[in-house]
């Protein structure tokens, strides 16, 4: 019963904050964004006070009165503080790299600030990522990288972020709700296996040479942009001072395929996370090897862009575009 | 939080020393070995802090704790009451710093902190300590700023300096509360401890003992008049009577003059009808530790917690033991007790069974001579005046049959030798006579126009019951040394030089150098203010001051009063602190051309849409070619300051120089 109303609630409490704040690539804050109440401490703070004033009523002491008093004035002024260390600060969505399920997705924010006195102590808490402190955030925007936490393949949006203070007493505590319109990709969590052969392997007879393997030593070739530095001859180049790449060929059986169908009879996600240990195994070798997934094909290919088209298909399969 | 939380180092620098500047103050009246618990305590922090030793463990915490509870029991014999209150609160305070593990253990020490400033203001009150524990709350609100400051700040002066921001912010708020905030009376009824050294009459009298009091220069109270000041001779500020002589003290005796059912307001018809114009005035009386309060005869008061005594005098329900200010309407002409019940006069005739028959054979001779009491007492002063009687600090010292020995004998003496004298004469004639204790007088500050009662200017004389006259003052020691209460008691010693002679460097020995005098009444007149402005601003003081701005007052248009100040200050500070916010930074230099641009741009020289500074500044060589080197230096002092990001501090003054001829 509870626990449904806390659903119901913070149901309607999310999709209110949303329509507050919709989701946006930057955003300064300000005070549709900005809340503010006392902490514990506060409340305690206020609790001492009130001691004092009775105190100073009591005894008709009118110093102690004014120690009351002072105490007060220092707690509202420190609302004015509170709220002003929050307002005006702009938040950005920065980079966002993509991660496996169960790893960590690293994401970029960048704060900067149009005031002149900077932001002092502001606490980011962010899902499951452990809270970072960033201090005095002034004019020069400062890049805050954050790890989450992921655990599902799919593209991942991160929940909201929480931006808080209770700076300069710790007598109050602002905060803000921020929706970054920000996402990653999130790769299936690779798994060793051994890779099953397709019925129609044609054996080592049908093996092709293939360029740009990196097996075995074929030649010199000229150098293009984009070459692997580490394949550049640069003896040659010492010596007659033209730049050559090192060519290599690889020894492959046939035109590799990784394919769907050959994990037959096992789950979905098993099977994105076999194959995905396979595009890293292929590409970490070098190997040229195609995709097949239901309704979707990559031709066979090889290098860091294929690698990368090939684990986004695998994240992003059977989700809608 | 874990053990590995370490205190920002802004923090604890600051909690230190708050800890330690705020019980300074209270050293002095703790006992000595609270210090040397507290100076371990801040040690071991430190220590810890260091990283030389470790915080102690939960068993030597909980010993620490209650030793530290008993050696209090042991000291007071309570825990309760301001000084084992104190006591108590400073130990904890340090022991709460042996514990500080986590941001909230540092929070209850701020917390204590406070504490221990408002605590102090029991004891201290003057300017000076108020000017101090001001910077004790700075130093408190100090490390709280730097407890929720990043770890990554370790400079104390920025910590300091916010913390100083937030104060000075803080204070015109508090006048605000201060001036507004409704002042009601006390919930409930608290007495502080009463067994503090005390100054001011006693309220005992033995003549023939050595005087003491006439010799202290302390304040008792100041008096504020609502008109001009009465003459000298009329200030005669009651106290206390004292109603009962056992031979050699006269005290106040088996009656308590003082307990309800006369203590209640208007309780009886004894009090009578203010007879005249009342003459009205405000007492600030310094902390006596008494319940007897100063007023000249017929007095009432409205402020809250005063009543009268069945002897026509103001009495506080609670000691006072902080300064008092209380208002009074006194009626001078108004007689007291014209009828006398048998009771009041039994006790006001009462002496030993024996003792002194010299005197009493004297009283019996000037009745008889007298035949009437109003003309007994005209005898009476007359028969001191014609012997060679003299006033004097320094009187032998009296034993057995004092009175005898005194009228007889020595026949020197100060008042309450002659009040003693008087009384004792009059009781053996059988005319009701009391003696009244409490000050005369008074030094006239010019300043303020309010008057200074000095301990020196402590008085006794008597009051005789005459029928249809009610209760008379008479006072012996004028017939003596009239100069006593015509010029004060320094004229009256002039010639024996014994006025203020134990205290040489009291500024009142030196009446007679102007700028001394001019010194300490101006000084003194800034401590007149103070207590009448600030300590003394209690609930009349506040209706009458707010009544003189704002008209009349009540809960309402005050509350509104307050809520629209606090507001409008509050207003203040939000728009300040967001304008400041939005600001766009500029550097000095680029706000200089905008202002020159804003000079220049009537004429048409301003610069075109989208142009930059330099260009623009170099466009107008063609126009101004008087001009041109300086439009030139000025281009390439913005394109240094622009693009290359030097902040070279002359480059606005010579920027602006060589913009003055455009």
């Amino acid at each position: 019963m509870a626990a449904s109303v806390r659903s119901w609630w913070s149901g309607h409490f999310d999709a209110w904050l949303r329509r507050r704040a919709p989701r946006r690539r930057a955003l300064t804050l300000n005070q549709r964004r900005i809340f503010i109440l006392p902490t514990r401490h506060g409340v305690y703070f206020l609790l001492t006070l009130g001691a004092i004033f009775v105190g100073g009523i009591n005894y008709g002491n009118s110093l102690i009165l004014a120690t009351a008093f002072l105490l007060v004035s220092l707690f509202l002024v420190s609302i004015l503080h509170t709220y002003a260390n929050l307002a005006g600060l702009r938040v950005a969505a920065g980079r966002s790299e993509p991660a496996f399920a169960g790893d960590e997705a690293a994401f970029e924010l960048i704060l900067s600030s149009f005031r002149r006195r900077p932001h002092e102590s502001l606490y980011l808490h962010w899902g499951q990522a452990p809270a970072r402190v960033v201090d005095r955030v002034a004019e020069a925007p400062v890049a805050v990288r954050m790890l989450l936490p992921v655990t599902r393949r799919g593209r991942f949006r991160p929940p909201r972020l929480k931006l808080e203070t209770v700076f300069p007493l710790g007598l109050l505590r602002a905060w803000s709700w921020l929706e970054l319109d920000m996402a990653c990709l999130v790769y299936p969590k690779p798994e060793a296996c051994t890779l099953p052969r397709r019925p129609d392997s044609r054996g080592e007879e049908g093996e092709v040479r293939r360029h740009d393997g990196s097996d075995d030593f074929d030649g010199l070739r000229r150098y293009q942009t984009g070459d692997n530095p580490r394949h550049l001859a640069w003896k040659q180049y010492a010596r007659s001072g033209e730049l050559h790449a090192k060519a290599f060929v690889g020894h492959e059986t046939h035109e590799l395929w990784l394919e769907w169908e050959a994990f037959a009879g096992q789950g979905v996600e098993t099977r994105l996370a076999r194959l995905c240990y396979w595009v890293l195994k292929l590409s970490e070798r070098g190997r040229s090897f195609g995709l097949r997934l239901p309704g979707e094909t990559l031709a066979p290919d090889s290098g860091a862009a294929h690698e990368r088209r090939c684990l986004q298909m695998l994240a992003l399969y059977g989700e809608k575009p | 939080m874990s053990y590995g939380y370490q205190l920002p180092r802004n923090s604890l620098i600051w909690l230190l020393t708050a800890m330690f500047a705020g019980m300074a103050p209270h050293l002095t009246r703790l006992p000595i070995w609270v210090t040397l618990v507290c100076l371990l305590c801040g040690f071991w922090r430190i220590m810890v802090y260091r990283e030389r030793w470790r915080l102690p463990g939960r068993l030597i915490r909980t010993l620490l704790v209650f030793s530290g509870g008993a050696a209090v029991v042991g000291h007071y014999g309570t825990l309760a009451g301001p000084e084992a209150g104190t006591a108590l609160l400073v130990l904890g305070f340090c022991f709460k710093l042996l514990e500080t593990h986590s941001r909230r253990d540092a929070f209850v020490v701020v917390i204590l902190g406070y504490f221990v400033v408002a605590t102090s203001f029991f004891f201290d009150q003057d300017m000076a300590s108020a000017a101090y524990l001001l910077l004790v709350c700075f130093m408190v609100t100090a490390a709280l700023v730097g407890l929720n400051q990043s770890p990554l700040q370790t400079q104390p002066r920025r910590t300091a300096g916010l913390a100083l921001r937030l104060l000075a912010q803080s204070l015109p708020l508090m006048l605000v509360l201060f001036l507004f905030v409704p002042r009601v009376g006390p919930i409930w009824s608290l007495n502080l401890g009463e067994n503090r050294a005390t100054t001011g009459i006693s309220d005992r009298i033995t003549p023939g003992d050595i005087a003491e009091l006439s010799r202290s220069s302390a304040l008792a109270f100041r008096v504020a008049f609502d008109g001009g000041i009465p003459a000298a001779r009329n200030l005669y500020w009651r106290g206390l009577t004292l109603n009962h002589y056992d031979g050699a003290t006269w005290s106040r005796g088996p009656v308590d003059l003082d307990e309800p059912p006369w203590l209640r307001r208007g309780a009886g018809d004894w009090l009578g009808a203010g007879r005249g114009q009342p003459l009205g005035y405000r007492v600030m009386l310094e902390p006596t530790d008494q319940r007897w309060l100063f007023a000249l005869a017929a007095a009432r008061s409205t402020t809250p917690g005063v009543g009268y005594s069945r002897d026509h005098r103001l009495v506080k329900r609670s000691p006072v033991s902080q300064p008092f200010a209380y208002e009074v309407d006194s009626f001078l002409r108004q007689p007291l007790d014209p009828n006398l019940p048998d009771w009041l006069a039994r006790v006001n005739l009462q002496l030993p069974e024996t003792g002194d028959p010299r005197t009493r054979a004297l009283a019996e001779q000037l009745a008889a001579e007298a035949g009437s009491p109003s003309a007994l007492v005209e005898r009476a002063l007359a028969w001191f005046r014609a012997r060679p009687f003299s006033y004097t600090l320094r009187p032998p010292t009296l034993s057995g049959d004092r009175n005898d020995q005194f009228l007889f004998q020595t026949r020197r003496g100060f008042c309450s030798h002659y009040a003693g004298a008087f009384v004792y004469l009059m009781r053996s004639a059988g005319v009701p006579a009391r003696i009244v204790a409490g000050y005369q007088g008074g030094e006239r500050n010019p300043l303020g126009n309010y008057l200074l009662v000095h301990q020196f200017d402590a008085h006794a004389w008597a009051e005789v019951w005459l029928a249809g006259q009610g209760w008379v003052r008479v006072d012996p020691t004028t017939v003596v040394a009239p100069e006593r209460v015509e010029q004060g008691i320094e004229e009256a010693l002039a010639g024996e030089g014994s006025f203020l002679e134990d205290s040489p460097l009291a500024p009142a020995r030196y009446r007679d150098w102007a700028w001394v005098s001019r010194l300490r009444l101006g000084l003194d007149y800034l401590n007149f203010a103070w207590h009448r402005s600030v300590l003394g601003y209690n609930a009349q003081y506040q209706s009458r001051l707010l009544a003189r701005w704002f008209g009349d007052v009540d809960f309402k248009r005050l509350g509104l009063l307050m809520a629209v100040s606090v507001a409008l200050l509050l207003g203040a500070l939000a728009g300040w602190l967001l304008w400041q916010g939005s600001q766009p930074l500029r550097s000095p230099l680029v706000r200089e051309y905008r202002r020159l641009c804003r000079r220049l741009a009537p004429r048409g020289q301003g610069p075109e849409p989208g142009e930059a500074p330099a260009t623009h500044l170099l466009r107008l060589q063609e126009q101004r070619p008087d001009q041109a080197t300086s439009l030139a230096a000025m281009a390439a002092l913005l394109q240094q300051q622009l693009y290359a990001g030097s902040a070279d501090p002359g480059a606005v003054r010579r920027f602006r120089r060589l913009g003055r001829g455009l």
